[in-house]
């Protein structure tokens, strides 16, 4: 009768494993400090430049936005002030955006549009052809014009022919519409395109001394202020040849109210009584009094109601109660911190997390490359000062694959660890560092949810790097054999 | 096979005994290669252990004591010759079916302790049966009654830093008793002790192999030991150079002067 049975040895659940692991670390809390802190820098750095460059798209993209409101009244009260210039009518002629076509069609004769159809779409061919020949060619060929005085010039007499000689000695294609359209285009077309453009301009001119005349000797965004969204008005507008729903209509007169009550602050600072009251009150010296250094100033419920005041004994209040004057002067403050977030340029569109310049990528990589020299380092170290330890377990029945689960948990842990902390350091830094150069804009537009992603993607990264850099030193530690308990230190 | 398992060359005492035999190794060798020179750490080792016996192997330095203990331990595995724990041939195990020989069927002392320096003396104890998958609430009972029988009831939740070595010694032993081995292997478990603790831990042991019918394997310097011992096996030069049984050689250390 035998004594001895021989089976397969029991394999360990997750949760049996993880305790183990966890009793272990509480025991070398330091050397996992250290752990830790290296995958703590590495997240860090990952997840304050994911974060800070969403928050600054973000701030950018919300600043440019509220900034398109008082844009777009700045590009009504120009449309409704003087007419288009040539230049500008043939560059939307071109574009053949159906709703300008239209409103050139009513500035001069559907017949007229639909007449040079053809001829427009040769132009914009003829267009292409030029842009895409090389910069250095196309300079010699043409100068840097564009396509309408190119075609009004190889519309003069001869100039055709010579144009085609040039294009032989700089042994270029000639436009695949061939020479004889564009002679055609050039001849014929062109004088007629010009005079629709004249027509169209005139068109306009004509439209907007109607509007001026119902605005009564009142400018432009006075008439705008008083603007309701009423069908006459809509019906005016239309009739000077602008298509505006009556939800746009609003938005653009409450930008003018606020515009007009701007300029009468404006002037009524330009009132010398007025001006030297602002000086003694606030020591802004009369030169340097603007809408921006004013607005700077009134912040308060006591300053506002005193300007009003001082409006008032000047005769020049109007509207603008001390409540009124708070509330532009918050405006203008508003409006000088978005233009300084948009920086003047429109924000593109971001294409995911990892929208980022190619130089901040490769740092990222880098930083966590070093990081997992030093993660992969520690375990070593971790490993074998802990060689009789592992031994010794696997004299008494651990696994190989128990030994390696316990070192890639432990490693994951210290990583869950590392990346919280990261996460926290690298997004309040962020969070910091937005505050400081958009000041309140940032908070206002935070980007939660993406910033919600970019906390996961960077716990998930800090876990990948631990458990992989400990991959190593895990096998390392399996595959140790278990005589070396015998030793002695 | 069989007739290679019953000739026992070396082992003068062993052909003549009928009890059932539980660690048997044939032509067992060693060798390290290093360079151009191969090493004999062990060049031929046949012998037999018997089920239930108190064996002590003895040795100087360097004669292969170490690998012999390690080979019948499943610890390593030799270059040539054959380990049979119970008729079961080592080296066919998988390692699957070793960790489950090493903690369910062999004990292990070691001469430095070897307890997890992060655990309590119960948690030590306990180790073995969380690999054997025992529920923790039956290892805690288990751990406790093992500790009352090296007499560290009182201490279990003491961690390895806060005993002596006895005391840890006399963990180390309930640790490896835990999932009632068949084999027990100590390895100089008395070398890093004082006498009181020494004969203490000799206690023990003695009752593990008395009352539990445990085979006790000891690798040792110490001559107590042999006093307890029912055979003693000398290794020199990775040959086992005779076995004794105690009886013999109480005549020989009283003819050397009473050196025990």
């Amino acid at each position: 009768m035998k004594q001895i049975q021989i089976a397969d040895q029991v394999r360990l659940g997750p949760a049996r494993c993880l305790s183990l692991t966890v009793s272990g670390m509480m025991y070398r809390l330091f050397r996992s400090a250290i752990t830790v802190a290296i995958l703590t820098l590495a997240v860090t750095f990952l997840a304050h430049i994911l974060s800070y460059s969403l928050i600054e798209h973000e701030t950018r993209l919300s600043a440019y936005r509220h900034l398109t409101d008082s844009r777009q009244l700045g590009q009504w009260i120009t449309q409704l002030t003087s007419a288009q210039t040539l230049d500008t009518i043939e560059r939307h002629l071109l574009t053949g955006d159906p709703a300008t076509m239209a409103r050139y069609e009513r500035m001069s004769s559907p017949e007229d549009v639909a007449g040079l159809r053809d001829a427009m779409e040769q132009t914009r061919r003829f267009q292409t052809y030029l842009e895409q020949l090389p910069d250095a060619t196309r300079i010699v060929l043409v100068g840097s014009q564009s396509v309408w005085p190119v075609l009004r010039e190889l519309g003069r007499p001869g100039r055709l022919a010579k144009w085609e000689r040039d294009l032989r000695d700089l042994r270029l294609p000639p436009p695949d519409m061939g020479i004889g359209e564009l002679t055609l285009l050039a001849e014929r077309d062109m004088p007629r395109m010009d005079a629709l453009a004249k027509r169209i301009q005139q068109g306009q001119q004509q439209a907007l001394e109607q509007l001026h005349q119902t605005m009564g000797g009142r400018t432009v965004v006075q008439w705008l202020a008083g603007a309701s969204d009423s069908p006459e008005n809509l019906a005016t507008l239309r009739a000077a040849g602008f298509d505006l729903t009556g939800e746009q209509l609003a938005t653009i007169s409450a930008s003018a109210v606020r515009r007009k009550q701007l300029e009468q602050l404006a002037a009524a600072m330009q009132i010398p009584g007025v001006a030297g009251a602002i000086t003694r009150r606030t020591d802004i010296a009369p030169t340097r009094q603007t809408l921006a250094s004013i607005s700077d100033w009134l912040t308060s419920k006591d300053r506002a109601g005193w300007l009003s005041e001082r409006l008032d004994q000047a005769k020049v209040r109007g509207e603008l109660t001390g409540e009124r004057l708070l509330a532009l002067a918050h405006s203008v403050r508003m409006e000088g911190k978005w233009t300084a977030a948009t920086a003047d340029t429109q924000p593109r569109p971001r294409q995911g997390l990892f929208d980022l310049p190619r130089r901040t990528r490769w740092m990222i990589v880098l930083s966590f490359l070093v990081c997992a020299a030093g993660v992969t380092n520690a375990m070593f170290m971790s490993v074998t000062e802990r060689f009789a330890e592992i031994a010794t377990m696997k004299c008494l029945g651990a696994l190989d694959e128990f030994l390696m689960l316990m070192f890639l948990m432990e490693s994951a842990l210290q990583g869950a660890v590392g990346g919280a902390m990261g996460i926290l350091l690298g997004m309040g830094l962020a969070a910091g560092r937005g505050t400081i150069s958009f000041g309140m804009l940032a908070l206002d537009a935070m980007p939660w949810t993406d910033l919600m992603w970019c906390a996961a993607l960077s716990l998930l990264a800090g876990m990948m790097l631990a458990v992989l850099s400990a991959v190593g030193p895990a096998w390392m530690a399996a595959r140790l054999a278990p005589m070396e308990a015998m030793r002695i230190d | 096979m069989m007739s290679e398992a019953q000739h026992i060359p070396h082992d003068d005492s062993g052909g003549r005994d009928s009890r059932p035999v539980i660690i048997r190794t044939l032509g067992l060798t060693k060798s390290y290669r290093r360079g151009d020179n191969i090493t004999y750490a062990l060049s031929g080792i046949d012998a037999t252990i018997f089920r239930g016996e108190l064996i002590s192997i003895l040795g100087p330095s360097g004669s292969g004591k170490t690998t012999f203990f390690n080979m019948i331990g499943a610890l390593d595995s030799p270059s040539s010759g054959r380990v049979l724990i119970d008729e079961v041939d080592v080296a066919q195990l998988s390692a699957v079916e070793l960790a489950f020989l090493r903690c369910r069927k062999i004990g292990y002392v070691f001469q430095s302790y070897n307890l997890i320096r992060y655990m309590t003396a119960l948690e030590n104890v306990t180790v073995p049966m969380a690999f054997a998958g025992v529920d923790p609430d039956i290892a805690r009972k288990r751990g406790m009654e093992l500790l009352d029988m090296v007499g560290l009831a009182d201490r279990w939740s003491h961690r390895p830093i806060e005993m002596s070595g006895g005391q840890q010694q006399r963990v180390a032993i309930a640790r490896s008793m835990c999932n009632k081995p068949r084999i027990l292997l100590c390895d100089e478990l008395t070398a890093n002790l004082d006498l009181d603790t020494g004969e203490q831990v000799l206690a023990i042991l003695q009752r593990i192999n008395r009352e539990r019918g445990v085979t006790i394997v000891c690798s040792t310097h110490d001559h107590r030991l042999l006093h307890v011992s029912d055979r003693i096996m000398w290794i020199r030069g990775g040959k086992v150079e005779k076995v004794e049984r105690r009886e013999d050689l109480h005549i020989k250390v009283g003819s050397i002067g009473g050196a025990a």
